[in-house]
């Protein structure tokens, strides 16, 4: 006889002698039993309100943390893509502008990439005490 | 186990079914924490409790999981007994080392365990003396295995949970649950044998 043969063979057995359990145990069991489905019972409505998930009046979907935590993550990064949108303008603007006023200017470009026109500036610009 | 998700397209288990199931496990549970702790008004409040957190906490399942999760919970139960009789037992063992023996430090647990004697049942008298004896061995060789290798018998063969599923109620792997089984089934052949029993 193999392994599952006698297992299954005590278990018929073993099933055969829950006739003999005697009445007190069953009758205890029963009391044991219809307490349990007391206590569920009791908890029956506060179960279906925590189920629906419309207590709040918010669908049930938004209170679950598998959806909220990448839709949390969605919305922070569209923000910071936003936000970097709005200064791009900005630096840019700034950058024409500065390159408008070095164009227009008498003094040719080329003059910035000289080293003696950075000296002569320095020597001949005002000091903080002649201003 | 099944996820969140898959349990809420499953229609929950009625008050009636929840009712149902409990009557049709009641008995075998109540035998599985008798082997477990031999002490039958023992065995009636670890079922009571089982019962009682199952309705507390999973009554909202869907009926076809409720067996794993009785199974789950009583099994939880018993170990949390073993455990708190384990501490009961050294300070007792430390206590009694002060005091001197007991009159009965050497009796044997396992004759404390009643053998019906069977006389509501169909056939002969010889035969029900038989039936009733070969249980009462089977029932005295469940409880003298080891705590981990009767739960995997007992959900492996007579709850007839498969390999997996015993593994999830016990905690352990799969390959545990099969060897649990194994020495159980063998120790339980040679202690029959060696009473004279074939089944």
């Amino acid at each position: 006889m193999n392994e599952q043969d006698l297992g299954k063979r005590i278990a018929q057995r073993l099933d055969g002698g829950l006739d003999d359990i005697s009445s007190n145990v069953t009758y205890r069991l029963r009391v044991a039993r219809e307490a349990a489905l007391t206590r569920a019972h009791q908890l029956e409505p506060a179960i279906v309100v925590a189920g629906t998930g419309t207590l709040s009046g918010m669908p049930a979907w938004l209170s679950n943390r598998r959806f909220l935590a990448p839709v949390t993550a969605l919305v922070l990064a569209a923000l910071i893509i936003y936000w970097q949108q709005l200064q791009q303008p900005t630096h840019t603007a700034d950058n024409a502008d500065i390159d408008a006023q070095m164009l227009s200017d008498d003094l040719p470009v080329t003059a910035y990439t000289d080293l003696g026109f950075e000296v002569w500036l320095r020597e001949h610009s005002p000091g903080p005490s002649e201003q | 186990m099944l996820g969140d998700s898959q349990t809420r397209h499953r229609p929950l288990a009625t008050e009636k079914e929840l009712a149902g199931f409990l009557t049709e496990v009641e008995r075998r549970a109540f035998k599985q924490a008798v082997f477990a702790v031999r002490d039958e008004h023992l065995a009636l409040d670890l079922v009571q409790d089982a019962m009682l957190r199952l309705a507390e906490k999973y009554s909202s399942k869907p009926l076809e999981e409720l067996p794993l999760l009785f199974q789950r919970i009583l099994q939880n139960i018993i170990r949390d007994h073993y455990r708190r009789h384990k501490v009961r037992s050294l300070w007792t063992t430390l206590l009694s080392s002060l005091r001197g023996k007991d009159d009965d430090e050497d009796r044997d647990p396992l004759d404390t365990l009643e053998v019906k004697e069977g006389a509501n049942r169909l056939g002969g008298p010889s035969e029900q003396l038989e039936r009733s004896q070969t249980l009462g061995m089977i029932e005295q060789g469940l409880a003298s295995l080891p705590a981990r290798q009767r739960e995997a018998f007992l959900l492996r063969y007579w709850e007839e949970l498969d390999v997996s599923e015993t593994a999830q109620v016990m905690g352990c792997s799969e390959g545990s649950v099969k060897t649990h089984c194994s020495r159980a089934t063998h120790a339980l052949a040679d202690f029959l044998k060696s009473k004279g029993i074939s089944l």
